[in-house]
């Protein structure tokens, strides 16, 4: 008895960190409809803050209590600075760029901790007062998890008497409930955005700082929890500050217990609460009904076909690429192979982001499935290497087939969420599974069969296949299955009244989408003779979202150009130790200053060319 | 011969407000009939529930033999009711003929299609359609691009492409200059009889109201109170009081009725 009720405490304490996260997000969201997806990063730098304060401060109590509120308000000065240099640019701005932007920005300040702080783990020391354990039933249980327990509902009150009794409060309400109104009746929009997201940052810092105790500092506690506060918001319903605490305890009692029955699955586990939720309330447990999410107007842009010039030049770079083993060193073959699997997995996420108009955070998942579902049927099923290729495009297939019987009736940032969190969840069971997918450690030495091993001849292989790839996804666009799906993303009340089904409609994109980009991933393991996590992880996902929008969303070539342009910065940056601030930085650059992408930016210098030429010829 | 169209006792809450409560009416084959009533009267929400994209709280809704009380929007559409909205719904980011297409890829069910390319398909009906509403020669241009009163033609258009037997239209000529209207309601009436379409609309302008319905069933907080001819509506006492006591002669004068409410 007294080990559940521990088992139960030990739950609630650890939803108090990742509540506090999570709040802190949902005000944001509410106020600025802004998702920050370097709030993940907040937490971590208010552990890191915490961890360095009390370095300096000691451990007496003024000391480390002090440290870890400094902490939190260190993180919101912070906050108040991304607020005002880079995130009033953007609110203007269409969703997906938004959520690139300020998904740039976590790359860039996870590059800025470890700069200032190293690589090295760091363990916290324990809080003065608290140090040691309480006996319950028989069962010892960390006094400092009993202090957590409170601090959860705690603040949960807090922000609930903030939000009624003070003027700050109303405003957020107000903001939250009819944000043109709150503008048309004088609220300073400005001063209140950058107030709210100062709180937000200061919850996300004091939720760090908190687990200083608990948990081991490392550099990846920005995405690992950024990918539970997804689930918890969504879960809890956007906006909802007790809606967020509801899921977070939900969902760590339902770690808490689960661990003793399916000790792997943990994570699993949540996503599929968090789906059963979804199926019962697609607006989360206390999230209110929102109308229909509709695409933003300024992204619904209409499809031109090839030109007849243009296919003339795509037709001599495809015969220039096929002869490439004729007159191209070893090494230019590889890179080029690496371009092209790259942009298939890049077009395949263009197929969802512009045609389907759903932001898809978790592209990744499907690249990985492919990566793994190649690896395992070589390894498990002495497959040869084409139909092992086949097997990770069907296991990808399958997976957005699943994603999206969850995902399907979601749209907007939601699904953008969503699709985050289902990355994060099959990365970590690609982690935690070790007998079937060697951890951490990876799968090695899946190499294509002899008559394939050659480099020019795994190299045509691969053009072959990416090339039919990016020419099925053209053809789809333009046909009737791409002509609906651009109709049901420009008005799907209006193509529900015209027979058409919305849901299936996205539901079938995203299985095409994840097929694709399966074939990509099972490619390249092929290709680098390994398998390791890092295929299905958040930062392979954001690439693809990267050279999709350095390329440029409205074209198709769009995702193909951005992909060769990502692959060789990305083969030059990867000599920089900062590589990831080198990556965030073109995205702030690109999402920010430029975002027509090189195709658009290219298309907009040739109008008066073209305009020019025209002329002369007359 | 039994109605086309068959309402009993229709009802919709949202919260505690009775957007519709408990309306009851049946439509002919082949009749014209205008809903009309003041903003918030529960007009739109009665459009919504009878194609489908609402469910009633109560009651049932007969259409060409079936019940389809609660069906969804696609198979209510199947059996022959189509309609437009109050806000032209059409599909910016495609020209106005790919609007049409999508209409008729959900007639024949063929969205997941991956061949042949779209717009190698009925482009012989596509024309005849926009010819129907005077929009062939921009057949090209996307939609987005098309001022407020041609959108409003293009979704006519997309709704007929399904062939309905019944075309419910929300305020068919809301938003357009007076000689707009009479343009599009003519060319309306002589495509309604050509096809022996039955007509269900709601309109604010009463010169539209009298000059084309046969019936006029007036809405006011959710119910039904008043229906009959339009000669006898205009004389109607309830009628008056439900328009604020404005006497419906000023109506007649083209004023918008938002602007003595």
């Amino acid at each position: 008895m007294g080990f559940y009720l521990v088992q139960f405490l030990t739950g609630l304490a650890s939803a108090s960190s990742l509540f506090l996260t999570a709040a802190g997000l949902t005000l944001v969201f509410g106020v600025t409809r802004i998702v920050n997806f370097a709030h993940g990063t907040f937490y971590m730098l208010g552990a890191y803050f915490a961890w360095a304060l009390v370095m300096a401060l000691g451990t007496g109590p003024l000391g480390y209590w002090g440290a870890l509120v400094l902490a939190a308000l260190a993180v919101a000065l912070l906050g108040v600075l991304v607020e005002v240099v880079l995130l009033r640019r953007i609110y203007g701005a269409p969703e997906i760029f938004q959520l690139a932007t300020t998904f740039g920005l976590a790359l860039v300040l996870a590059d800025g901790v470890r700069f200032v702080f190293g690589p090295a783990d760091r363990l916290g020391p324990r809080p003065p007062g608290l140090e040691g354990a309480v006996v319950l039933l028989g069962e010892p249980i960390p006094t400092y998890d009993l202090f957590l327990v409170a601090v959860g509902p705690l603040v949960l009150l807090l922000l609930w008497l903030l939000s009624r009794h003070t003027r700050l409060g109303i405003l957020i309400r107000a903001a939250a409930e009819d944000r043109e109104m709150a503008a048309a009746l004088g609220v300073d929009e400005r001063r209140l955005f950058t107030a709210v997201f100062a709180l937000g940052a200061f919850l996300a810092g004091l939720g760090g700082a908190l687990q200083l105790p608990r948990e081991t500092l490392h550099l990846e506690m920005d995405l690992e929890v950024i990918a539970e506060v997804f689930v918890v918001t969504v879960m809890g319903g956007m906006g909802s500050v007790p809606g967020a605490f509801l899921a977070a305890v939900l969902i760590r009692e339902l770690e808490a217990f689960g661990i003793l029955l399916l000790p792997r699955i943990t994570l699993v586990l949540a996503f599929l609460l968090l789906a059963a939720v979804l199926v019962v309330r697609p607006q989360g447990l206390l999230g209110e009904r929102e109308g229909e999410v509709r695409a933003d107007p300024r992204l619904l842009r209409p499809l031109t076909p090839m030109t007849a010039p243009t296919r003339f030049l795509v037709l001599l770079l495809l015969l220039a690429l096929a002869l490439l083993p004729l007159y191209a060193p070893p090494y230019a073959l590889i890179l080029t192979g690496d371009i092209a699997v790259f942009a298939l997995y890049a077009a395949s996420l263009h197929l969802l982001l512009a045609p389907a108009g759903l932001v898809s955070f978790g592209h990744a998942a499907y690249f990985g499935l492919g990566a793994y579902g190649a690896a395992l049927a070589v390894q498990l099923g002495g497959f040869a290497t084409l139909p092992a290729l086949a097997a990770g495009l069907l296991l990808a297939a399958v997976g957005a087939l699943l994603f999206g019987a969850v995902a399907r009736r979601l749209a907007g940032v939601d699904f953008a969420m969503l699709s985050l969190a289902f990355a994060a969840i099959l990365w970590g069971v690609a982690v935690q599974w070790d007998e079937v997918t060697g951890g951490d450690d990876g799968l090695l030495g899946i190499w294509p069969e002899a008559w394939l091993s050659a480099p020019a001849a795994w190299y045509g292989l691969t053009l072959l296949l990416v090339v039919a790839g990016l020419a099925l996804l053209r053809l789809l666009v333009f046909a009737p299955f791409g002509l609906a799906l651009r109709a049901v993303r420009d008005h799907p009340r209006r193509a529900a009244t015209l027979g058409l089904h919305p849901e299936r409609q996205r539901w079938a994109a995203l299985v095409v989408a994840g097929a694709l980009a399966g074939l990509a991933g099972a490619l390249q393991t092929f290709a680098k003779g390994s398998v390791f996590p890092d295929v299905l992880a958040i930062p392979r996902s954001v690439e693809g979202l990267v050279a999709v929008l350095l390329g440029g969303l409205h074209q198709l070539g769009g995702p193909v150009v951005g992909a060769a342009a990502f692959v060789l910065l990305e083969d030059w940056a990867a000599r920089l130790p900062w590589w990831r601030a080198v990556v965030g930085g073109t995205v702030l650059v690109v999402t920010v200053l430029m975002p027509e992408g090189l195709m658009g930016t290219l298309a907009r210098l040739g109008r008066p060319l073209v305009r020019l030429a025209r002329e002369g010829r007359r | 011969m039994t109605p086309l169209l068959q309402v009993e006792a229709l009802t919709r809450h949202y919260g505690g407000v009775r957007a519709v409560d408990g309306v009851s009416f049946t439509l002919a084959e082949g009749e014209v009939r205008a809903l009309i009533g003041p903003n918030g009267a529960g007009k739109s929400t009665c459009f919504a529930l009878l194609s489908g994209l609402e469910r009633p709280d109560r009651g049932r809704i007969r259409f060409a033999g079936h019940d389809i009380t609660g069906l969804s929007p696609q198979r209510i559409l199947r059996l022959g009711l189509a309609r437009t909205f109050q806000i032209p719904a059409i599909f910016p980011s495609l020209d106005l003929a790919d609007n049409l297409r999508v209409a008729l890829l959900g007639r024949t069910r063929r969205t997941l299609a991956p061949w042949p390319p779209a717009r190698r398909l009925a482009s012989a009906e596509i024309d005849e359609l926009l010819r129907l509403v005077g929009l062939a020669e921009r057949r090209h241009q996307p939609a987005g691009t098309l001022a407020y009163g041609d959108r409003k033609r293009l979704e006519l258009a997309m709704a007929l492409a399904h062939r309905p037997r019944l075309l419910l239209l929300d305020e068919p000529t809301a938003g357009m200059a007076l000689s707009e209207r009479f343009a599009l309601i003519d060319q309306l009436l002589a495509i309604v009889r050509a096809r022996g379409l039955t007509v269900l609309f709601t309109e604010h302008d009463m010169d539209v109201v009298f000059r084309i319905a046969e019936t006029v069933m007036v809405m006011d907080r959710g119910r039904l109170v008043a229906v009959g001819p339009p000669a006898a509506i205009r004389a109607d006492a309830r009628v008056r009081e439900v328009y604020l006591g404005g006497s419906l002669a000023d109506e007649a004068s083209g004023e918008p009725r938002e602007a003595s409410s």
